[in-house]
């Protein structure tokens, strides 16, 4: 049984000198429970997909395919159920959380607010859930945040007063686009702690949006990559490491240095990734690619399935890699 | 001669009406009307029916007729003709302003935003001492020091319109200060004047740009308040605003012709600059350039 | 060849001075350390370690509130330089900065860029100074039409590299790198990595590499200073440092990594 299922998702943005295509075929499910990271470059098309999820689409996209979150389809919902879904069913944390947090309101103001007018709450009865949420993300003296202002915290801090407010209604899923890229290493630690923690204590199901693969590897359950605006590769973690399908998968896993030698040359492929619109027919990762045959130039291939996952490859059944 | 050096500049202007259009039909149609007007103002002595200076108190206050297309004001002069003479001073006063200003708001701008520390604190409070006088005030003590006429006025609004430009230009400095690429053009070895002059200043100029055609419209609307107070263009010389003053004597007596013309003039003038102002502004605020 | 270290940095402090009320910050406290010539030195640190400060004091951004730093043996002083001594320094050091988007001016050309640095540094003639622009371009491993773009004509990555090859116009002695990959795609990255390994073999090079990614740092460079606070707290060969970490903080960074197995700890609260 799945929690969310994102079926052959296409959106397309509609701009003055034309369409543009931003997501050609995102094909994942999350169970709930589940923690699934979704990884990709710039213009794969993976911050559109969490937006798709939460149907907050810039205005004039369209959409293709479905996506279908506990039985009902996001797209066809109406707009009662939308805001219900919004505020009961999911939550979404950002990378920068100064940007989503109003400046001249309190702490207390900002997670109160939505348990106010969505539970129907008290005020002291929402102040005190909020104290405890700040408990719960680790910060100290928490009834003392809620009467700070945004700007006297740091970055680390306030993405847990994010993941605070994220859990404040109980959703059953979180969408996380990027929320440790803009933080020190030893912070994302303890961030990637609190979520996991908070994942098992409550069955929280995670779509976990990164660029860094190791880091969705370590933290996730499964992992899906993407590259152009479409999913490549979709595959348990454990086994997306040592084991990718996809030629594209295995360049991201060669081209990071690894912190325990120094490799000779990075094996880096040639060329830049491309955005869902600029995809040539065939395969988009072709040019770069090199296991490419001519086939690959003309013919699009789609996710099937092969060992532990699924992949979007015409050769992945001949090429037997593991990364070293 | 007059008809060839008319009809050259009208190719020209409908080649270039044909690409403004992508700035949408209000914008294109304000920039029609300001080119109208400049060249009204550039060819007005062909334009002007008769001398705008003719006096002849038989006239005096005519209702339109076959000899005065819109009438004739108080001493009977050509409405009409004082109307499109008066198009020069309505461009020239604005547009001396908004140089200087614009000029020497740049310039001050920049060097603070550059030095920072106790150069940029002594300039911005001078910029706020100079921002606090009206600029109505300001005219009048030019007119004391200098005597009337707009050469006063000019030189007042000047002083007056430049903490406007100044302060708009210094932030947009200090942000492209503190961008990487100056810092590398430091650690290269470049002068603070040279990459004032080559870095900073082209990167603000849009927005300098934009700043001064918004400012041309509010110094249109000061200078013809100016003339309306008596204290700008001097009469007989036809000027919207002292227009717009001597008009009230045929406001009282039944003929408004000559305010009315004369305000709704500037009035198109100064919503024309403004709405054409504010779209650059838009583009550039919104780094279309970059 | 010399022992004569490149740079020397003794006892280098820098503190910010409080405003509106608020107390002064120490950025940088008491930091020494040494680059010797061809060397690849790393300066680890997160946010608020001082790394950038240090960084920026070397190239003459910012200006030291006390200690000294030697360049090829010659102290700079921190007073206000002249325009040939700031020339002079642009040949000795030059800095390479994390933000591919603003680190071209967007209003010129790539041949312009380059250009105004050859001017104002060697007397070449107009012929010269386009071949010397085509060897650049070459360098950073772009192609020469590339001369004639804009910055918003550019990916990230081509940016980056023009970035580099601006910063290797001068012919310095060191290359500053403050973060240099870290706005990269991860392809890409490693493409400029391999590329600045590729320019140091060629020319020998030194570099202060500063970053907040151990890999990165483990992949380019020899010698590594972990900074936190505004203090070093650990300085060894880069291999020794991250296999065998002996400060907390540092294995503090180690085990933030992650990677097969890692299991984040909670180990503080904020």
């Amino acid at each position: 049984m799945t929690l969310l299922n994102v079926d052959h998702l296409e959106v397309t943005l509609r701009r003055r000198d034309g369409d543009r295509p931003i997501l050609r075929d995102v094909t994942f499910a999350i169970a709930p429970g589940e923690a699934v990271g979704l990884v990709g470059e710039s213009g794969s098309g993976k911050s559109m997909t969490a937006r798709a999820i939460a149907r907050l689409l810039p205005p004039g996209a369209r959409t293709g395919g479905d996506i279908v979150f506990d039985g009902a389809s996001v797209p066809g919902m109406g707009r009662t159920e939308l805001r219900a879904y919004r505020a009961r069913d999911i939550a979404l944390i950002h990378q920068d959380p100064r940007a989503h947090i109003n400046p001249v309101r309190t702490i207390g103001d900002f997670l109160t607010e939505a348990l106010r007018t969505n539970a129907g709450r008290t005020k002291a009865d929402a102040a005190e859930r909020a104290t405890a949420l700040l408990a719960e993300v680790g910060l100290t003296e928490p009834a003392h945040r809620l009467r700070q202002y945004p700007h006297e915290l740091s970055g680390g801090m306030l993405q847990r007063v994010m993941i605070a407010a994220a859990l404040a209604a109980e959703p059953r899923l979180l969408l996380a686009d990027e929320p440790t890229t803009a933080l020190d290493v030893t912070t994302q630690a303890e961030i990637m702690a609190i979520l996991g923690e908070l994942r098992r204590d409550r069955g929280l199901a995670v779509l976990f949006i990164t660029h860094d693969l190791e880091l969705a590897a370590a933290t996730c359950d499964r992992t899906a990559v993407m590259y152009a605006g479409e999913v490549v590769e979709d595959q348990p973690s454990a086994a997306l490491h040592a084991r990718p399908r996809h030629p594209y998968t295995t360049a991201l896993l060669r081209s990071r240095p690894t912190i325990e030698a120094t490799a000779g040359r990075l094996p880096a492929p040639p060329g830049a990734p491309l955005p869902a619109y600029e995809a040539p027919p065939g395969c988009a990762f072709a040019a770069r690619c090199p296991h490419a045959t001519p086939d690959c130039e003309t013919e699009r291939p789609r996710l099937e399935p092969l060992g532990t996952g699924t992949v979007a490859c015409l050769r992945a059944a001949d090429i037997q890699e593991a990364t070293p | 001669m007059s008809s060839i050096t008319v009809a050259a500049p009208r190719r020209r202007l409908f080649a270039r009406v044909g690409r403004l259009s992508r700035f949408g039909p209000v914008t294109t149609a304000m920039i029609v009307v300001l080119v109208l007007i400049t060249l009204v103002a550039v060819f007005a002595p062909w334009l002007a029916p008769q001398d705008p200076l003719a006096v002849d108190l038989a006239d005096s206050l005519a209702p339109p007729s076959a000899q005065h297309w819109l009438g004739a004001d108080n001493s009977g002069r050509d409405l009409l003709s004082r109307l499109i003479w008066g198009s020069r001073t309505a461009l020239i006063g604005p547009l001396a302003v908004v140089a200087v200003a614009g000029a020497a708001g740049t310039l001050i701008a920049i060097t603070g935003a550059w030095l920072g520390g106790a150069v940029d604190a002594v300039i911005s409070r001078a910029l706020d001492i100079i921002f606090a006088f009206p600029g109505i005030l300001l005219a009048l003590v030019a007119t004391a020091v200098l005597g009337a006429g707009l050469k006063a006025a000019v030189i007042a609004l000047c002083i007056g319109y430049i903490p406007y430009i100044a302060r708009i230009v210094r932030s947009a400095a200090i942000r492209e200060r503190d961008a990487p690429y100056v810092q590398a053009c430091r650690v290269q070895g470049l002068t603070g004047v040279a990459i004032c002059l080559r870095h900073l200043l082209p990167n603000v100029a849009p927005i300098v740009i934009a700043q001064m055609t918004v400012s041309f419209g509010y110094a249109l609307v000061d200078l013809a308040s100016i003339s309306y107070l008596g204290l700008g263009v001097q009469a007989p010389t036809p000027d919207w605003g002292a227009m717009v003053a001597a008009g009230q004597q045929g406001l009282l007596r039944g003929n408004p012709t000559e305010s009315v013309c004369a305000g709704l003039l500037i009035v198109l003038t100064v919503v024309a600059f403004t709405v054409v102002g504010d779209r650059l502004s838009d583009r550039y605020e919104t780094g279309a350039a970059r | 060849m010399t022992d004569q270290p490149l740079i020397r940095v003794d006892g280098l402090r820098k503190v910010f001075p409080g405003r509106h009320g608020r107390p002064g910050v120490t950025a940088v406290d008491d930091v020494s350390f040494t680059v010797a010539p061809g060397e690849s030195l790393a300066i680890v640190g997160e946010s608020g370690s001082g790394k950038t400060t240090v960084a920026r004091m070397i190239t003459g951004l910012e200006r030291p509130t006390a200690g000294t730093v030697e360049v090829n043996g010659r102290p700079r002083t921190p007073g206000h330089a002249g325009a040939a001594e700031r020339r002079r320094r642009a040949r000795e050091t030059q800095m390479v900065f994390q933000d591919p988007y603003g680190s071209l001016d967007p209003r010129q050309r790539v041949r312009d860029t380059l250009g105004e640095i050859l001017a104002l540094h060697f007397g070449l003639t107009r012929a010269q100074r386009a071949d010397r622009v085509a060897e650049l371009l070459d360098q950073v491993g772009l192609d020469t039409r590339i001369a004639a773009a804009l910055p918003r004509d550019m990916s990230g990555g081509q940016r980056q590299r023009v970035a580099i090859a601006k910063a290797l116009a001068t012919r310095p002695a060191v290359l500053v790198l403050d973060e240099a990959v870290a706005a990269l795609d991860v392809s890409i990255q490693a493409q400029v990595l391999n590329l600045l390994a590729d320019i140091r073999d060629a020319s020998g090079i030194t570099y202060l590499f500063i970053s907040h990614d151990l890999a990165v740092v483990r992949q380019v460079t020899d010698r590594a200073v972990v900074m936190r606070d505004g203090a070093i707290v650990e300085a060894n060969t880069t291999a020794d440092l991250l296999d065998h970490p002996e400060h907390p903080y540092t294995r503090l960074l180690r085990a933030s990594v992650p990677g097969p197995g890692w299991i984040p700890a909670r180990r503080k609260t904020a």
